[in-house]
């Protein structure tokens, strides 16, 4: 039965640790980052908010002027408002002549006086009726009565059109609006006046630089998506600010903001940029560092537990043939085997003990050597005979689990490879049969070509290997992972051995597909003897 | 004759070990995997098994577990290549009798198969007399209980539990050595249950069962019988 246990590997947990802490480094820097940029972006509206505010001072200056300005077309306002005639006539003359205020000059533009109590317009410029008198009156009718009589108020008309009118109030009942409508043009000037270098941001703030370069302004219509007026024709909000003028001044919104370019300028050591990449960057790093410092760790303790596994298997692949062996030869000691036949049984399995323990040692110490390159020289064997010598050696083996072996070996083939390695690999091979498959199976071993091959295969009657083990059987001090594997004894270097002394020579070892059983197949390069037995293919085997 | 169950999956070594065996005139069966092992030891009843560890279909660990676990005290020889202290702590919580590691003393193995199956044969011995207690009659190789002549019928846990007071003859069990001895490993079994098996024996056997004149309580420690 075994038991899972959980072994705290400190390490690990010192690598976990200092993982958790440098992520927690990362972030904490990440928000010192931000709240640095944050900053540095507030301070940029800051800036723009004040150059908002001066802009809005500047701009409801001028538009007060020029709305009386406008207005100035009137004359003086008679007390009560009652015009007289004389001043009815003027503000119903189109021309104008006698006014030299910039608004009511507008082209389309008039003059116009409404009576709030009458609704209706008292004159107007143009004849009545007619649509821009009744347009006029409309829009007075809905114009907001703002507290302060004496202050123009500016109000649009329509996409083009726009009106400033005052009131005055002419009986208990009744209040005049007198007003001037006048183009969207008209407004222009006012607009570009207002924008002010020297106002809008101090020098000091500006640090020298044209102003142009640093902010930017645009004016809008309540609601509306396009400006009435920008200091660039490209617009590009970064950290814009916004205002609204009054009421008086049809609550025209104005927006500002630094320009991108300018903010390293502005601000001491300059926007800063984000971290995060760089943070990022260095956080995966370090993780990358940690994790490969995991795996290796990880890796380690599979190194050792390998060789631990190795050990023990390699300690109970001893014990076994030795076990057999000292209990054989007690048998003769003690004179226990009382007839020959009974010794010779003894002695028979001392014997196969011996050569299965030589094997095995065979096999540690080929695992223990550096690893060796293409032997120099290998010489041509015939495999006919070879393979018979060594299945004919490995039949005692065999008939301790009373397997049958049944060879078919093609004549006259022949391979370049030393007889002790071919040995090696075919006893490897073979031991593994008989391991795996059942007591009383055949296995079966042939030697054929195939083209410039040379092929040998090993088959048991066993379960066979199951698909998850195909890859991992090859790889060393690995064993299958089935319950027949693990029950069977066993070093896990076999199949390594056996790969690694083909490869030697050029060729390969791998599992072969059967209905039943394992079969490995051996393949390596043919040799050909020509007429006159001369080798043809011999330079082929060295090169590779 | 004794009769012992060789179960080793090498038959090289098997039939080494067996043809000594019998040289010693037991009666000796071999088994090459776990679970013909463990289907030999409840069929034909051996007075002593020698069992491998690693063994294909079932392990050794796995049958000693369940053999002990149905109340099968046959002496055992664990014969192994392990040599790690694990498994041969391991094997003892499963009761094991002896431990012996590959490769072997012919003439040690013989030593402690001889004592092995002496011991056994005692505790048969031991078993095969009717022991008596107050009006109680108790027959351990017929597994009967008389009471005054009558017949009681006990739980299989509450004889197990009185043969092992019955073995020990007067001497004390403790608890944990009742529990390991009549309910294996198995750690859903409280100590209470101890209790509870005590408290049925009780009231079938003794004339008072709240003042136990046979089954007496050790207090702190645990149970013995007198007679």
């Amino acid at each position: 039965m075994r038991k899972f246990t959980i072994k705290p590997n400190w390490s690990v947990v010192l690598l976990g640790v200092s993982l958790a802490t440098l992520a927690g480094i990362a972030v904490q820097a990440y928000q010192a980052d931000r709240r640095h940029r944050d900053t540095a972006l507030a301070l940029l509206r800051d800036y723009a908010s004040f150059a908002v505010f001066n802009y809005n001072q500047n701009l409801a200056g001028g538009l007060r002027s020029a709305a009386d300005a406008a207005l100035h077309s009137f004359g003086p306002v008679p007390r009560g408002g009652a015009f007289d005639a004389a001043t009815l006539a003027r503000v119903s003359s189109p021309s104008h002549a006698d006014c030299n205020c910039r608004m009511s000059n507008a082209v389309g533009g008039g003059n116009y006086l409404y009576s709030v109590a009458n609704d209706s317009l008292i004159a107007g410029s143009q004849p009545r009726p007619s649509a821009a008198n009744d347009l006029i009156a409309a829009v007075l009718r809905k114009a907001p009565r703002l507290p302060n009589a004496s202050e123009p108020v500016l109000q649009r008309v329509d996409a083009n059109r726009w009106l400033t009118y005052r009131t005055i109030s002419r009986s208990p009942n009744d209040t005049i609006l007198y007003a001037v409508w006048f183009d969207q043009s008209h407004l222009q000037p006012v607009f570009k006046q207002a924008f002010c270098p020297e106002v809008l941001l101090p020098p000091t703030l500006a640090r020298g630089l044209p102003l142009d370069s640093i902010v930017t302004v645009a004016v809008y219509a309540q609601g509306d998506a396009t400006p009435l007026w920008s200091s660039r024709s490209e617009l590009e909000w970064h950290q814009p600010a916004e205002d609204t003028l009054g009421a008086y001044y049809a609550a025209l919104v104005v927006r500002a903001s630094i320009r991108k370019e300018a903010a390293p300028s502005l601000i001491i050591g300059g926007l800063p940029r984000s971290r995060l990449p760089q943070l990022f960057a260095l956080f995966m790093i370090s993780a990358g560092l940690v994790l490969a410092a995991a795996k290796q760790i990880r890796r380690e303790r599979g190194l050792v537990r390998m060789r631990e596994r190795f050990v023990t298997s390699v300690s109970h692949e001893l014990r076994t043939p030795l076990a057999q062996i000292r209990l054989f030869l007690e048998t003769l000691r003690l004179g226990r085997a009382g007839t020959n036949a009974e010794r010779e049984w003894a002695l028979s399995h001392i014997e196969r003990e011996s050569t299965r323990l030589s094997h095995l040692v065979e096999n540690v110490l080929h695992v223990s050597r550096p690893r060796t390159t293409a032997p120099a020289a290998a010489p041509v064997v015939e495999l006919e005979a070879e393979l018979a010598d060594i299945v004919a050696g490995f039949l005692p083996l065999a008939r301790s689990r009373r397997a049958h072996v049944v060879n078919s070996f093609e004549p006259g083939v022949l391979a370049a490879i030393r007889s002790e390695h071919l040995r090696q690999i075919m006893l490897n091979l073979l031991d593994n049969a008989v391991k795996y498959g059942p007591v009383g199976q055949t296995i079966k071993v042939s030697a054929k070509t195939n083209l410039d091959r040379v092929q040998i295969s090993v088959s048991d009657q066993g379960p066979g290997v199951p698909t998850a083990d195909r890859d991992r059987i090859w790889d060393a001090f690995q064993r299958g992972t089935s319950e027949e594997a693990l029950a069977t004894g066993g070093t896990g270097i076999g199949l390594t051995i056996a790969r690694e002394l083909t490869r030697q020579y050029g060729g390969s070892v791998q599992l072969g597909a059967t209905d039943g059983g394992a079969t490995f197949i051996v393949e390596l390069p043919r040799i050909r003897v020509g007429p006159r037995g001369e080798n043809h293919s011999r330079t082929a085997v060295q090169a590779s | 004759m004794s009769r012992v169950l060789l179960i080793e999956d090498n038959a090289d070594l098997a039939a080494g070990i067996s043809y000594n065996l019998q040289k010693e005139k037991l009666e000796v069966r071999v088994e090459e995997d776990g679970l013909s092992g463990l289907h030999a030891a409840r069929d034909w009843r051996p007075h002593l098994i020698i069992l491998d560890l690693m063994l294909p279909r079932l392990g050794g660990f796995e049958l000693l577990q369940q053999l002990r676990e149905t109340g099968d005290r046959t002496p055992v020889l664990i014969l192994t290549a392990k040599d790690q202290e694990a498994d041969k702590i391991q094997s003892f919580r499963y009761d094991a009798d002896q431990y012996v590691t590959k490769p072997f003393s012919l003439k040690e193995l013989l030593a402690r198969v001889h004592s092995l199956l002496r011991r056994g044969q005692a505790q048969r011995a031991l078993a095969a007399e009717p022991f008596s207690f107050g009006e109680v009659e108790v027959d351990l190789s017929l597994r009967s209980v008389r009471r005054r002549g009558v017949l009681v019928t006990l739980t299989p846990k509450a004889f197990e539990l009185l043969s092992a007071l019955i073995r020990r003859d007067g001497a004390v069990a403790s608890r944990v050595d009742l529990l390991r001895e009549v309910w294996g490993h198995r750690s859903l079994v409280l100590t209470r249950t101890v209790d509870a098996h005590v408290a049925e024996l009780r009231r079938k056997l003794e004339c008072d069962p709240a003042n136990p004149n046979h089954i007496v309580t050790v207090w702190k420690v645990g149970y013995r019988l007198q007679r």
